[in-house]
């Protein structure tokens, strides 16, 4: 039809000067075959796109759970990456915490310390199997033990002796007393697994655990394929597939979660919220974690070696100012190393901590410093200058621009320099540390003093920022030895206070704000049966249920 | 075929591959030579990426030994060079698996949307070149070029955000992001796709423009052959050798798109795994990546330039 409009006419009127033959509405034709043909192979082209689309795995059959969170699996050591196994219940450990906190036996149905409060005997749970179809004998049991002893940094903190088997009873006798010895086998690199994970060169090959969910497909590095598996010691899981998918950008999460793709999104920033929830597909709920950010210290530098400084900084940070701004949660700012996620241990009748400018002032000018001619603070020709490395999180370049800010209110100058942790440890190794704007969890094995100890062990002091670089404290040791060789709450209370009162005061590290950890729950599940856990040991998978 | 022609395919496959492998090699020395440069202790760097916030420095020092940290540069880079010839690109230090296993899951994610980017953009970019060449200066042609110019000036990401917002969020069609879902990869290549159509497409219109001038264009036209016709069997074939010309040097640019766009809709591809080792210092897996890259860019071209043979075998000739 079209072509025939566009016969030339007869007349000459569509022949150019030149002669050549001149066409008034060809474009017509063009964008009408144009328009056909493009429908064609557009249809075509999305039609294949789709076909290939529904080969994918978890595309197929049941109806799956859609699990993000910001990690990736980036190997399949416990000692690395035992937390993922525990948190998405592939694999167990003998011990693990409820929803509440409170220490429940998992593999090892109950435990007990002898008179000499040196021997546990944990009692091993009788009949489970490995999701290979294989028992979790006492053996294997023990072996995966012995083997976490010797690898991982917060388990081996334990001062355990021997390991041995009496029976169906795991027996670790230790060198000296430690109450704690329940929670430090609730670290992930605890988790048991079956023979056949391993390769002849003793390296793990596959996860084959116990948990209600086994390891189906993925990739095995950003998504993972989980099902229910139904030879489950305990109770089975209500939803029958899981798919897991490691994102790591924020706006991604996000996207997802406000398409209704996924239908748990785990550490989703506090910024995101008001954007994910006003697309109603999605709730986010949050908790705080024992997660602190804040200013890691070079306690033998001679500008942080004088306490009255250290608390001077304290003084002078704004931490509501920067956990509204920054943050959206005033509830945020840090008085203290340990968050209120740890009732136990945080102090609630510590005064919130204010910013107070003149105080810090005075503190800096009785520690010696004066203000010099540019209004950096001097002493002994020494100018109050440093350079933090700030991490690449997002949230962390804000918080260092505040930090700053309320810093060069006091006189103190700090530059700021982008990267990553490994430059700030970097800078420890050379000697050229000073300070370091970074965060650190204290939520490890349910009691912070598993992480605690860790940090603040002596021979760490010269060469771990984790305890404030340079930072000894006899007293401290003492605290922790009482406290791991305590017998009743009242002397564990007397230690905690000892251990809180000395971090607290002696501020090798000044907290300035604690992390809470937010949770995206699609309104396809039911929000009662998602259970947010501040210490992320676990997603709780199993206890989820669809909407009705 | 014409033997001529078979024998100028032969000896273009040679040249390209001894080029390849040069062009290879080159981008291998360059890899190594870029992971040295990173800033600060590579090992710790390895320690971070495995034990994120646990890292110690004894977990640093096993990779230091792993990674041969410790020996001269020269020393390093004649080993990887040694195991690259032999075949073999060693393992990832991040992750201990074969770097090749770790390539094959990460180009398996990249291909599809490369592939379907390009076509995409192809089909798109020779119907719209060929509707504004044949009526160059008309409102058609006029509109082209003015969403052309906004497009080649929008990045990738903002085009995808808006991609993403409408079709996953607001219309909820297609996924928002991952590679194992329905459609997962339709988004990821519709953005790549649109980023490369106002270059493809300018190419399109001006060597249709230039083909509408063609004598056999009007003595089709007196010949009395519809317009179709003379588009689709006469002047297609000369406005898709500049195209297809094209296409190997937007190789590169096709790569560089597809790292923001493997991040955005997290794909788990090349771009991600490139990002990643390179921020993790895990040479392996760095050189790895780019060498895949530099052979993909090798293949690519050689691919277009024996394309624009077969479509004009006059460039023997004129080779």
């Amino acid at each position: 039809m079209m072509v025939a409009i566009t016969t030339p006419s007869g007349d000459g009127s569509d022949l150019a000067p030149d002669g050549l033959f001149r066409e008034r509405v060809p474009h017509i034709i063009t964008i009408a075959c144009g328009i056909r043909t493009m429908r064609f192979l557009l249809s075509g082209l999305v039609s294949g796109m789709i076909c290939l689309g529904m080969l994918s795995p978890a595309s197929a059959g049941e109806r799956f759970l859609q699990v993000v969170s910001p990690r990736d699996i980036t190997s399949l050591e416990p000692n690395d990456t035992g937390y993922h196994f525990r948190r998405l219940r592939v694999a167990e450990t003998l011990v693990t915490i409820d929803p509440s906190g409170k220490l429940e036996g998992q593999l090892a149905t109950s435990w007990q310390v002898e008179s000499d409060n040196l021997t546990w005997r944990f009692a091993l749970r009788q009949g489970v199997r490995f999701h290979d179809g294989s028992l979790a004998t006492p053996e294997v049991i023990l072996n995966q033990i012995k083997r976490a002893y010797a690898t991982s940094e917060v388990f081996s903190t334990a001062p355990v002796g021997t390991i041995s088997l009496d029976g169906n009873t795991l027996v670790l006798k230790l060198t000296r007393p430690c109450s704690l010895l329940p929670a430090f086998l609730t670290d992930a690199t605890t988790i048991i697994l079956a023979p056949s994970s391993f390769g002849a060169d003793g390296k793990v090959r596959r996860i084959v655990g116990t948990g209600p969910y086994e390891i189906v497909g993925g990739d095995g590095k950003s998504s993972l394929d989980l099902q229910a598996f139904h030879d489950y010691w305990g109770p089975k899981p209500a939803i029958g597939r899981v798919h897991y998918l490691g994102v790591r950008v924020a706006d991604t999460m996000a996207n997802m979660a406000e398409a209704g793709q996924a239908d748990l999104v785990f550490m989703m920033p506090r910024a995101m919220k008001d954007r994910v929830e006003s697309s109603g597909r999605a709730t986010v709920t949050e908790v705080q974690t024992p997660r602190v950010l804040g200013f890691f210290l070079n306690v033998a530098d001679y500008r942080f070696n004088d306490l009255r400084v250290r608390r001077a900084i304290s003084l002078a940070l704004d931490r509501q100012g920067t956990a509204t701004a920054v943050f959206r949660n005033p509830m945020a700012a840090a008085n203290q190393l340990i968050s209120p996620a740890f009732p136990a241990w945080h102090d609630s009748d510590l005064p919130v901590s204010r910013q107070d400018v003149p105080g810090a002032r005075a503190l800096l000018a009785q520690a010696g410093w004066r203000r010099g001619h540019d209004g950096i603070l001097v002493k002994d020709g020494k100018r109050f200058s440093f350079t933090v490395i700030v991490g690449p999180a997002p949230e962390l370049a804000p918080f260092a621009q505040t930090v700053q800010a309320a810093l060069r209110e006091v006189g103190i100058e700090m530059t700021l320099e982008a990267g990553p942790l490994s430059a700030v440890l970097d800078s420890v190794k050379s000697g050229t540390f000073v300070a370091g704007l970074t965060r650190r969890t204290y939520g490890m094995v349910p009691d912070p003093v598993g992480t605690l100890l860790a940090d603040y062990a002596p021979d760490k002091a010269n060469n771990d920022i984790w305890g404030g670089v340079g930072f000894k404290n006899a007293m401290l040791s003492s605290a922790f030895a009482a406290y791991l060789e305590a017998t009743d709450e009242h002397e564990l209370a007397d230690a905690r206070k000892k251990i809180n009162r000395i971090v607290n005061d002696q501020l090798p590290i000044i907290p300035v704000v604690w992390y809470d950890y937010g949770v995206s729950i699609s309104t396809k599940i039911d929000p009662r049966s998602v259970v947010v856990d501040p210490f992320e040991f676990s997603f709780w998978l199993d206890k989820i249920r669809w909407a009705p | 075929m014409n033997p001529l022609i078979v024998r100028a395919i032969a000896a273009h496959l040679l040249n390209h591959l001894v080029a390849g492998v040069g062009v290879v090699l080159i981008v291998a020395t360059i890899a190594f030579a870029a992971t040295q440069m990173l800033p600060g202790d590579l090992a710790l760097r390895v320690a971070e990426a495995r034990y994120g916030d646990t890292i110690t420095f004894a977990s640093a020092d096993e990779f230091r030994q792993k990674g041969g940290f410790d020996r001269p540069v020269l020393v390093q880079y004649a080993h990887w060079m040694g195991s690259l010839l032999r075949g073999d690109l060693g393992h990832s230090l991040v992750t201990e698996q074969p770097v090749v296993t770790e390539l094959r899951r990460s180009i398996g994610a990249t291909w599809k949307i490369a592939i379907s980017g390009l076509c995409l953009a192809l089909i798109l970019s020779v119907l719209i070149g060929v509707s504004a060449g044949w009526s160059v200066g008309s409102a058609v042609d006029r509109c082209f070029l003015t969403l052309s110019a906004v497009l080649s000036s929008s990045p990738p990401f903002l085009i995808g955000i808006g991609l993403i917002t409408v079709f996953a969020i607001r219309l909820q069609w297609l996924p928002a992001a991952g590679n194992d879902q329905r459609g997962s990869f339709i988004l990821p290549s519709l953005t790549l796709a649109i980023t490369l159509i106002p270059d493809l497409s300018r190419i399109a219109r001006n060597a249709v423009a230039r083909t509408r001038r063609e004598f056999y264009v009007t003595y089709g036209r007196l010949k009395g052959r519809s317009w179709a016709r003379i588009i689709l069997v006469h002047a297609l074939r000369p406005t898709l050798v500049p195209i297809i010309a094209y296409l190997g040097p937007l190789a590169a640019h096709v790569i560089g798109g597809i790292i923001v766009i493997d991040v955005l809709f997290n794909l788990g591809g090349l771009g991600i795994e490139l990002i990643d080792s390179i921020q993790a210092a895990d040479i392996p897996m760095v050189l790895g990546a780019g060498l895949a890259i530099g052979v993909f860019v090798v293949i690519v071209s050689g691919l277009t330039d024996l394309i624009v043979i077969l479509l004009d075998p006059r460039q023997v000739r004129s080779r």
